[in-house]
């Protein structure tokens, strides 16, 4: 073999090498599960469990609830932010997303996210708001799903399927949140105030 | 005067204190009561034998000079006894009876307890051997009460898996030494030359990404015991940690002298930057499409904080001698990412993004200052380190970009919140809402100080009605202004006069 067969040859092997680990790299990069695709952690069992209503003193207040079904996707999680979505039965508390606004569906990755897709019916893109109030909305999903579900370690938000930078101009939605305690109110804490 | 001038002429003045031996300067103090004195079984490196010692309320004291002659050392006690000395390896420790600080070359460190004259000499705090020996040479002290009995022994070497970054960002060239728990370390600066001394450990490189020379760092090499930086000429490194995982981070940047000469090399930030306020940008919130909140008579929040930023501006160039640069300048859309690259670029010492709030509460009142809150990038940043998550190189490089834009300047930007706030609370009669931390968007990337103001609540009837009055955006401008000088002089350090910080 000559030498330029040779560098050829080594030329191919270092292609085909790259193109496998380019391949690897792609195959184990974390994405957004594609609809239909099952989640590792099936993390919540029936029972009681505690939502986060937005409502006085602009802070979530917790309902207990008790989930004893399964949600369309045959998802106990999906049943949560699904009864979620539907609404308070504490007068004073506020559901988090206007009427209209669906869970499209929710996976959990093998590393604990979960991605909770909204959608509202319509189509229509979330609604604008201010600060406090994204907050209260953001968090009252994310915060219900991490204090029930102990596997999660992070929520991502999608809405209509799509990744977005915030839902409505300030919380940053482009990395899992975690559990924002600053916002619960305390137990004891009445429901009155602004 | 700076605060590393004013920690120095702490410490010079401590010094002097401490080698005068000038009781009537000092604050008279009683010693603490001892419970219990007497000799301790304690096992040296070298040798085993009874030690003094004493205990108070706050533990146990135990004679230096054994300690120094078995460990290593050169004690130098003052004509008075009262100023010691004790040099290890390079470095010099400062402290003397009664005083519960140490001075290690500029930094006092305090003590749990103050050292005390004892039969045999000087007896100090176990905190202060830890400090000394522990640090440096990698001792570990051990008390125990029955006996009682002291053993120091050297902590076994642990091999340090270490993950080595690099971020290229605004001329600055970061290098991010990533370890799986805090480490025991020593950096050593020479002219051009960093080395970062593991005390006691032993590194391993994890993984790194190669090294390509730059215009600031021409070399990062490890060896078992160091990390040896090479600087590129007429480059400074400035040092800081990072925690979530534990961090060590040089910004390695041109030095101020050099600024003007690095003709063709990448634009830097100097020095003398970072002490000044000269470039502010404002960020009018939302804008386009988004029109943001919306009051009950239809006032749009986009619409206000664009007048806002407008009026600020007018006054802030008015005021101090700084060139303010709008987000936008009109109704426009921008991206949040755009909005804080656009401070990156103008090279922002401060980044004020301005907002209007809203509620389902009716009654919601109140300004609010937020800085940003960077748990969840840690919590990411932790699970990016992991094995099981790693495998997106670009991915991880955003995570660090995020990480360090904004983490870098948390402190200053609570520092400019809390001064944003008490301007808000002084000069209107608004409800206090306080400063809070968030993970917005428009913040994570600000790599200077930055915070976001909501100026009220549109979702209130009266706050939108106060909103669209001018002589109440005016006070709201002129406290923004306000704080805005009072950190102003803060960081230059100098002492702001009535004029520089109030309204004309």
């Amino acid at each position: 073999m000559n030498r330029g067969t040779a560098n050829s040859v080594l030329a191919g092997i270092f292609a085909v090498g790259l193109a496998g680990f380019g391949f690897w790299l792609w195959s184990t990069r974390e994405t957004v599960p594609a609809a239909g695709e099952t989640g590792r952690v099936e993390p919540l069992v029936a029972g009681s469990v505690q939502l986060m209503f937005p409502g006085p003193g602009n802070l979530l207040h917790t309902e207990d609830r008790l989930l004893d079904t399964v949600g369309e996707d045959g998802s106990l999680l999906a049943t949560l932010v699904e009864t979620l979505l539907a609404g308070p039965n504490t007068e004073g508390l506020f559901r988090p997303f206007p009427d209209g606004t669906e869970l499209s569906s929710i996976l959990v990755t093998r590393t604990g996210t979960a991605f909770v897709d909204l959608m509202s019916r319509e189509g229509a893109p979330p609604l604008s708001s201010g600060s406090t109030e994204e907050l209260l909305n953001v968090y009252s999903v994310v915060n219900s799903v991490l204090v029930n579900a102990p596997e999660v370690r992070g929520v991502v938000l999608l809405w209509n399927g799509q990744h977005r930078p915030t839902l409505a101009g300030h919380v940053d939605l482009t990395r899992p949140l975690i559990l924002n305690r600053s916002l619960i109110a305390a137990s004891a804490e009445a429901l009155s105030g602004t | 005067m700076g605060r590393s001038t004013l920690r120095l002429v702490t410490a010079i003045l401590l010094s002097i204190n401490c080698i005068s031996g000038n009781l009537e300067a000092r604050e008279v103090r009683e010693p603490l009561p001892v419970l219990e004195s007497g000799f301790v079984d304690a096992k040296l490196p070298t040798a085993r034998g009874p030690i003094g010692y004493s205990r108070t309320a706050f533990g146990p004291l135990v004679s230096l000079a054994p300690i120094v002659a078995s460990l290593g050392g050169e004690l130098t006690i003052g004509p008075l006894a009262q100023r010691h000395e004790l040099a290890v390896g390079d470095t010099r420790f400062l402290f003397g009876p009664g005083s519960p600080a140490v001075t290690v070359e500029q930094e006092i460190d305090p003590l749990s307890q103050p050292p005390e004259r004892g039969p045999e000499g000087l007896q100090v705090p176990l905190d202060l051997l830890e400090m000394i020996y522990g640090r440096l040479l990698g001792y570990e002290f051990e008390w125990r009460l029955a006996g009682p009995e002291l053993e120091i022994s050297r902590r076994p070497a642990r091999q340090i898996p270490l993950v080595f970054d690099v971020v290229h960002l605004q001329g600055v060239t970061t290098l991010v030494f990533q370890f799986p728990s805090e480490p025991r370390y020593r950096i050593h600066r020479a002219s051009s030359r960093l080395e970062v001394e593991m005390i006691g450990d032993r590194l391993e490189l994890a993984s790194r990404r190669l090294f390509p020379a730059d215009d600031l760092v021409r070399d990062v090499r490890l060896t078992p015991e160091k990390i040896i930086i090479d600087l590129a000429p007429n480059t400074e490194a400035q040092d800081y940690e990072l925690e979530s995982p534990f961090r060590l981070v040089f910004d390695v940047l041109r030095n101020s002298g050099s600024a003007g000469r690095a003709a063709g090399a990448v634009p830097t930030r100097t020095p003398a930057r970072s002490n000044s306020i000269r470039t502010i940008v404002l960020d009018p919130g939302h804008g386009g499409s988004d029109p943001g909140a919306r009051g009950p008579a239809g006032t749009e929040e986009k619409g206000l904080t664009l007048i806002l930023a407008r009026a600020l501006r007018t006054r802030l160039e008015q005021r101090f001698p700084v060139k303010v640069v709008l987000t936008r300048s009109g109704d426009s859309f921008l991206p949040h990412d755009t909005r804080s690259a656009l401070a990156n670029q103008h090279k922002a010492d401060l980044f004020i993004s301005l907002h209007i709030n809203s509620s389902r509460i009716s009654g919601a009142s109140g300004a609010e200052t937020y800085f940003a809150s960077l748990d969840a990038s840690d919590e990411r940043a932790a699970e990016a380190a992991s094995t099981e998550n790693r495998g997106d190189p670009l991915y991880d490089l955003q995570l660090i970009l995020w990480d360090l834009a904004q983490s870098r300047h948390l402190a200053e930007s609570q520092r400019f919140a809390s001064l944003v706030q008490a301007e808000l609370n002084e000069a209107l009669s608004l409800r206090d809402r306080g400063v809070k931390q968030a993970p917005f968007r428009v913040l994570m990337g600000a790599a200077m100080p930055a915070v976001l103001v909501e100026l009220g609540f549109l979702s209130n009837p009266r706050e939108e009605s106060r909103l669209a009055d001018p002589n109440y955006r005016n006070q709201l401008v002129d406290a923004l202004a306000r704080a805005v000088g009072r950190y102003k002089a803060k960081i230059e350090g100098v002492v702001a006069t009535t004029e520089d910080i109030t309204s004309r």
